[in-house]
């Protein structure tokens, strides 16, 4: 999925478009009451309407940006490629603001030219930040408690891919007793199920992305607020704010150095930047941002902490603690003496931050609800897997009834009508499947077949089969367990040929002389014993043999040669109760 | 000198026996599998075997040759085969024996030519160089003789790198390096995969 696909599959989310169609009108709200002015009213509504047009265009863009270059980082792209996007984007979002508020002919009192390199910069370096702070995220996954959260559906996944293996192993079966349709809708529904687990994995990369979205929108926000006014504070306000950005950073740090800490550093950087471009006294802008800033990675901390058990009544507490944590900072600063009171601005300030907070909650609500639903719904989907699994264990257990009645030619027919079912249903060729099954049918239910009359093959036949190719050439010593030596079950032939493969490679590769074969029966299993005095062989390596091997003992064999007598050892266990239905 | 032939085409194993009886030969005895061969070798006591590497199902000539050798180190040995090279056959398959030539069905025009190079090959008189008589090994490696066996069995890119324990895009790679080695030009107009298949068959005599 690139960034593209994702910013629409976003939008598609209903809950999502709400909440930034609320954002602007929130930033447009504060504006308002921060900026309403009874003398002069046509030109405070301008100002207004400037800002938040401006306003609202830049966050939109950002949000693309953001969404781009997220998945960017998210997508392991190089370091500079994420810088590009996000410089690009910074650049273009800077030009949006500021054509917007030239066009309403407004005058700041910092000169343009300030304002727009002032802004390029923070935009430039606080979007690739946050991207390197997202992507840096990922590698501190095993130390995340919340990634735990991802940890467990990816787990899901894992569980759904392999029911969904399981569902494919017996498909073969399900085909040969015509149950092609049921199987797959089974495969449909896990296949479904598996997308929406999929794409509900990223629900925390959309979290961080309206997290991300409020800081810096947020930022902007009182980049704005106080663009006109630029502050002239006293030494004992800049050491208040000083402590109160301390305090503020310590507490931020506290809960988010051992979760965050690049994230840290990409809040600390547009920190710096920011003031660059609004206030002529630098040193002050830089205190109010970092308060500002760390404030509010403090809020999305908490709010994150929120969003894993969110409840109705959480929304009036996240509302509740918002206002304090935006509004006392605020009211701190302007009850320092000597400094304006500026009561409305604190108010406008805290409100927009507690709208753009509780809408978020709202939409990430939405978000949790749909997650629910999906558990849910994976909860009924694995409860009709229980069943359509016990189904498939009573097909098994006929089919298993079937292989053990079945031998010889009528199996390899069997197993050749199978495999070009197979073909059709890859194919999707409908005509050849309905042939196939009707063959499959046909060759079970004629009693008069010839296949039926094909005589049985035993173990110690087909293994005397193969040895005997080699006569003379290599000694060739067989000892079957006599319990063993009439088996008849679908396993033999494989067994058979893994003994083969390993007398040819014995004498291929390792120049044997002499090959012993034992083969014993140990509980369930049957253990395959081949010992010759040849060179010995590269163990395991893998190759035409090892796969053989690998297939027909479900990759439990071992190769051994004893350093001392120079005897190479294959050890190959056969399950038979897994091989019985192996056909 | 006693001659014993390994052929698994009985015609031309009967063929082989009358037509060289005209020559100097004490004895030839023949056999169409690797366990008859073993078995007639034991009593026979040849003092060359002229055989085939393409037995079919089981061992191979080289595996019999080997396990003669090894019985009798000083008999001289001989591989009669229509193959461009034995690896065509299988690929993991062991070294020639030292000192056995390979002679190409297709190249021998007549039966005195065939027995001039036994003869020499037993008297030790036999130029390897001037006959070209040294194994033909092209110049492919061990892995592309693989893949081209397995594109003339029929085998899918996919098919052939799950046998091969590899990925499929190694494994067209390793087509089209095969395709480029042998010439087979990449046109829209022909099918590259039957022209590998043609080149195989007509590489192993079969075509």
């Amino acid at each position: 999925m690139n960034g593209f696909t994702e910013l629409k599959d976003v939008k598609t989310k209903i809950d999502l478009s709400l909440y930034y169609l609320f954002i602007p009108l929130a930033i447009f709200f504060g504006l308002f009451l921060e900026g309403f002015s009874p003398e002069s009213p046509r030109e405070t509504s301008l100002w207004i309407i400037a800002k938040s047009i401006g306003f609202a265009g830049c966050y939109l863009f950002w949000l693309f940006v953001s969404v781009l270059t997220a998945h960017s980082s998210r997508a392991g792209i190089s370091l500079w490629k994420i810088m590009l996007i996000g410089s690009m984007g910074g650049i273009i979002q800077t030009l949006v603001l500021e054509t917007a508020l030239w066009l309403f002919l407004l005058e700041d009192s910092v000169p343009l030219i300030a304002r727009v390199s002032g802004t390029c910069v923070f935009a430039t370096v606080w979007l690739p930040a946050q991207c390197i702070a997202t992507g840096g995220l990922r590698n501190y996954k095993k130390n995340l408690k919340e990634v735990d959260f991802e940890i467990a559906q990816l787990e899901d996944i894992n569980i759904a891919g392999r029911k969904l293996v399981e569902i494919e192993k017996n498909f073969v079966e399900k085909k040969i007793l015509g149950m092609v349709g049921e199987t797959k809708i089974a495969l449909n529904s896990l296949l479904e199920d598996s997308l929406a687990l999929s794409k509900e994995s990223q629900l925390p990369e959309i979290t961080r992305s309206f997290a991300n979205n409020q800081l810096r929108s947020l930022i902007k926000n009182i980049s704005v607020l106080n663009s006109g006014e630029p502050q002239k504070l006293s030494l004992i306000r800049q050491v208040t704010l000083f402590i109160l950005n301390l305090s503020n950073v310590l507490i931020t740090s506290i809960k988010a150095q051992p979760l965050r800490p690049i994230w840290f550093l990409g809040t600390l950087l547009p920190t710096i930047a920011l003031p660059l471009s609004r206030f002529p006294d630098y040193f002050v802008g830089l205190q109010t941002f970092a308060v500002i800033a760390f404030t509010l990675t403090a809020i999305q901390l908490l709010s994150f902490r929120f969003q894993r058990t969110f409840k109705k009544n959480q929304l009036l507490v996240t509302f509740l603690t918002t206002c304090v944590l935006c509004f006392l900072p605020m009211v701190l600063i302007d009850l320092i003496p000597g400094i304006e009171h500026n009561l409305r601005r604190s108010v406008a300030f805290a409100l927009c931050i507690c709208l753009i907070t509780v809408f978020g909650y709202i939409a990430q609500a939405g978000l949790i609800q749909k997650s629910t639903l999906l558990t849910s719904r994976q909860e009924v989907l694995t409860e009709n897997r229980v069943k359509s699994s016990t189904l498939n264990k009573e097909i098994a257990r006929v089919t298993k009834m079937w292989a053990q009645h079945i031998h010889g030619n009528l199996q390899a027919r069997l197993q050749a009508s199978v495999l070009m079912l197979e073909i059709a249903q890859k194919n999707d060729d409908q005509v050849s499947i309905k042939r196939s099954i009707d063959s499959i049918r046909e060759l079970i239910a004629d009693l008069d077949s010839d296949l039926d009359k094909a005589t049985e093959s035993s173990l110690s036949l087909e293994i005397r089969k193969r040895s005997d190719l080699w006569a003379g050439i290599v000694e060739i010593s067989v000892s079957i367990a006599p319990s063993l030596q009439e088996l008849t079950d679908p396993c033999v032939l494989d067994i058979a040929e893994c003994i083969g493969e390993a007398i040819t490679n014995s004498v291929r590769h390792g120049s044997a002389t002499r090959i012993d074969v034992d083969i014993v029966q140990v509980g369930p299993n049957i253990l395959g014993v081949v010992t010759d005095n040849g060179s010995g062989l590269k163990t395991n390596r893998a190759g035409y043999g090892s796969q053989v091997f690998d297939s027909a003992t479900a990759k439990r064999w071992t190769l051994t040669v004893d350093p001392v007598s120079q005897v190479t050892r294959l050890n190959l266990i056969f399950s038979l109760s897994e091989m019985r239905t192996n056909w | 000198m006693k001659l014993l032939i390994v052929e698994d085409h009985s015609i031309l194993n009967v063929a082989l026996k009358n037509g060289l009886q005209a020559f100097a030969v004490e004895e030839i005895q023949t056999a169409t599998t690797s366990s008859a061969a073993m078995q007639i070798f034991r009593s026979f006591d040849p003092d060359v075997a002229l055989l085939d590497i393409d037995l079919k199902a089981g061992p191979t000539g080289i595996d019999v040759a080997h396990a003669m050798r090894r019985l009798k180190p000083n008999i001289a040995i001989a591989f009669f085969t229509s193959l461009a090279d034995p690896r065509l056959v299988k690929s993991s398959l062991p070294a020639l024996p030292e000192g056995s030539v390979i002679i190409s069905k297709n190249e021998i025009k007549d039966l005195s030519a065939l027995f001039a190079q036994i003869e020499g090959l037993v008297n030790g008189t036999l130029d390897f160089t001037d006959l070209n008589n040294q194994p033909v090994l092209m110049n492919l490696t061990q892995s592309e003789f693989e893949i081209i066996r397995l594109v003339s069995e029929g085998l899918s890119n996919a098919e052939i790198a799950n046998r091969r324990v590899t990925t499929i895009k190694s494994t067209e790679n390793a087509i089209a390096r095969l395709n480029k080695k042998l010439g087979i030009p990449n046109s829209s107009e022909s099918n590259q995969r039957v022209l590998l298949t043609q080149h195989y068959l007509k590489l192993t005599g079969k075509n």
